[in-house]
């Protein structure tokens, strides 16, 4: 594999007030690969993914995403960089004002010239694409909330983005679909090779998808290594965590 | 005592820097005329009926209140005149002012303060687009069309319910009300041959329909997350608009008539 570091975590440390979420945190990720981030609720995943995207700025230490540091970096080229970006929210996330079409159409229509066809047509194909065709002049209120995390998807592959941060995808989805959600991830690496760090609850997930996982504790991403080896290790922490989640 | 003077500082240079933002956003104005019609609609329409029920009770108790002092002088024929230039100069821009920062204001600070908590608003960042140019720059705009139009209605049907009290009260024919009216509000020197007092109201509405979209946005862009959040956004919005409002018409009535 390539290994041409798209991602740059170095010693960050980030705290909320008094509570320290990240400290010391180190990470490479390689281009075109598949990370994922498990770990017990609250530990900071969300937090740790923000920051490649520039929603938190770390208070010590570095990230560096294709090489611009994210927090000295320039407002042009944080939005050039962003529009190769697509952010999967945990909760979706989708303006509740707008039609769940046109939420995935935002995007090209704030930033593109695409005719008004063009746009419905892809908006409709990566409806379809995530499984919920037939939604796009529904309101975020009348979805469930698995749908509206399949539309919160949607829009944020609608602009064909090379690095994707997905937290939760598959969280509150039933199986089925969240099996087909983890081979769409999975084919996004592997056909357009896009860069994927994943946050995730799912065993399944890590081994459809994942390239490497590693384990968020303490403020560390610990255990990092092949689905393989994390799943069948035999370290006390890892046996712990991943206890119920094996069956 | 220190912090509250700190906060205030903070949200008085916030709302200038977003008032300014939001200026040199004007140009994108054709651009989002979709959303500056929908807000036209949502801060016009939707609180017309309360501003003419209002309206013609103000109009009324205008009447009412001169209208016994100046029976007592045998001068009743001029609550024409009061009630008119009263309405236009002062309680019509003002009284819609405050309408609109109860309804549309606290509409405004919840509806963007929802957005702040639900991650919408970082939706937007991490799609690169500006929330100023999507979300503040229509509202503003919105409302400060729309405050100086229903001034006008509030001005129209105070100066009908002032004319009810004249009639009804104080034995001042409708005719001879009426007649008061179009005399005080009768300047040959300027536009429409409206007098001052109109215009420097309207002045005042377009004012104080952007005093109030500001603080509202700004205080729904600031909310909290918590249950609490949106709530305590949707107080201060209102709170903030209506102490504003009546601190900045101090200043442009002093201005205008003073001068
Ligand atoms: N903006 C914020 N302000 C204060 N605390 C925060 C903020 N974002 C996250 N936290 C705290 O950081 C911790 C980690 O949060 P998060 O990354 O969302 O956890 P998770 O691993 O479940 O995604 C939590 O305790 C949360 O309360
Ligand atoms: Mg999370």
């Amino acid at each position: 594999m390539n290994r041409d570091v798209i991602i740059r975590y170095q010693g960050v440390c980030k705290s909320f007030g008094a509570k320290v979420v990240l400290k010391d945190l180190d990470l490479d990720v390689y281009r075109g690969e598949a990370f994922c981030i498990m770990g017990p609720s609250g530990c900071g995943k969300s937090v740790t993914i923000r920051h490649i995207i520039g929603l938190l700025k770390q208070d010590r230490g570095s990230v560096t995403v294709e090489g611009h540091d994210m927090s000295t970096i320039s407002r042009g080229d944080l939005r050039k960089l962003r529009a190769r970006m697509g952010y999967v929210f945990q909760e979706a996330a989708l303006l509740n004002s707008l039609s769940a079409g046109e939420n995935v159409a935002l995007p090209l229509r704030e930033t593109t010239e695409l005719s008004d066809a063009e746009i419905v047509d892809k908006v409709n194909a990566k409806l379809a694409l995530v499984k919920v065709p037939d939604v796009y002049h529904k309101m975020p209120s009348e979805l469930s909330g698995g749908m509206k995390k399949r539309v919160g998807l949607a829009r944020a592959l609608i602009t064909d983005p090379e690095i994707v941060l997905y937290d939760e995808p598959t969280a509150g989805l039933d199986p089925e679909i969240s099996a087909s959600i983890n081979r769409l991830m999975r084919e996004l690496a592997e056909t357009l090779h896009v860069t994927s760090v994943i946050v995730t609850h799912h065993v399944g997930t890590v081994k459809t998808v994942a390239d490497r996982v590693g384990l968020l504790d303490n403020g560390r991403l610990n255990f990092v290594s092949k689905p393989e080896e994390f799943i069948h290790s035999t370290e006390p922490r890892l046996v712990r965590f991943l206890g119920d989640k094996l069956d | 005592m220190l912090s509250v003077a700190a906060s205030f500082l903070r949200d008085v240079g916030f709302q200038l820097e977003l008032t300014l933002q939001v200026l040199l956003r004007l140009g994108s104005a054709p651009r989002r005329r979709t959303l500056i019609a929908e807000q036209l609609f949502q801060s016009g329409l939707k609180v017309v009926h309360v501003v003419l029920l209002v309206g013609v009770f103000i109009g009324m108790i205008v009447a009412l209140q001169t209208g016994i002092e100046l029976s007592n002088f045998g001068q009743q024929d001029q609550i024409g005149t009061i009630v008119a230039l009263s309405m236009c100069r002062e309680m019509g821009p003002f009284i819609t002012a405050v309408i609109l920062a109860a309804t549309v204001g606290s509409a405004l600070a919840a509806e963007i303060g929802t957005m702040a908590v639900s991650e919408e608003l970082h939706a937007l960042e991490v799609m690169s687009i500006d929330r100023i140019s999507y979300l503040v720059m229509p509202r503003v705009v919105g409302v400060a069309i729309m405050c100086p139009l229903l001034t006008v209605l509030c001005d129209t049907i105070g100066i009908v319910g002032g004319g009810l009290i004249a009639d009804s009260q104080l034995n001042v024919g409708v005719a001879l009300y009426y007649d008061s009216v179009i005399d005080a509000l009768n300047d040959r020197g300027l536009p429409l041959e409206l007098p001052k007092e109109v215009y420097t109201g309207l002045f005042k509405a377009l004012i104080f329909g952007v005093i109030l979209s500001i603080i509202s946005c700004t205080a729904g862009l600031n909310a909290t997350s918590g249950a609490m959040g949106v709530g305590n956004a949707t107080r201060k919005a209102v709170r903030d608009s209506i102490i504003a409002i009546i601190i900045s018409n101090y200043f442009l009535s002093w201005f205008f008539f003073n001068a």
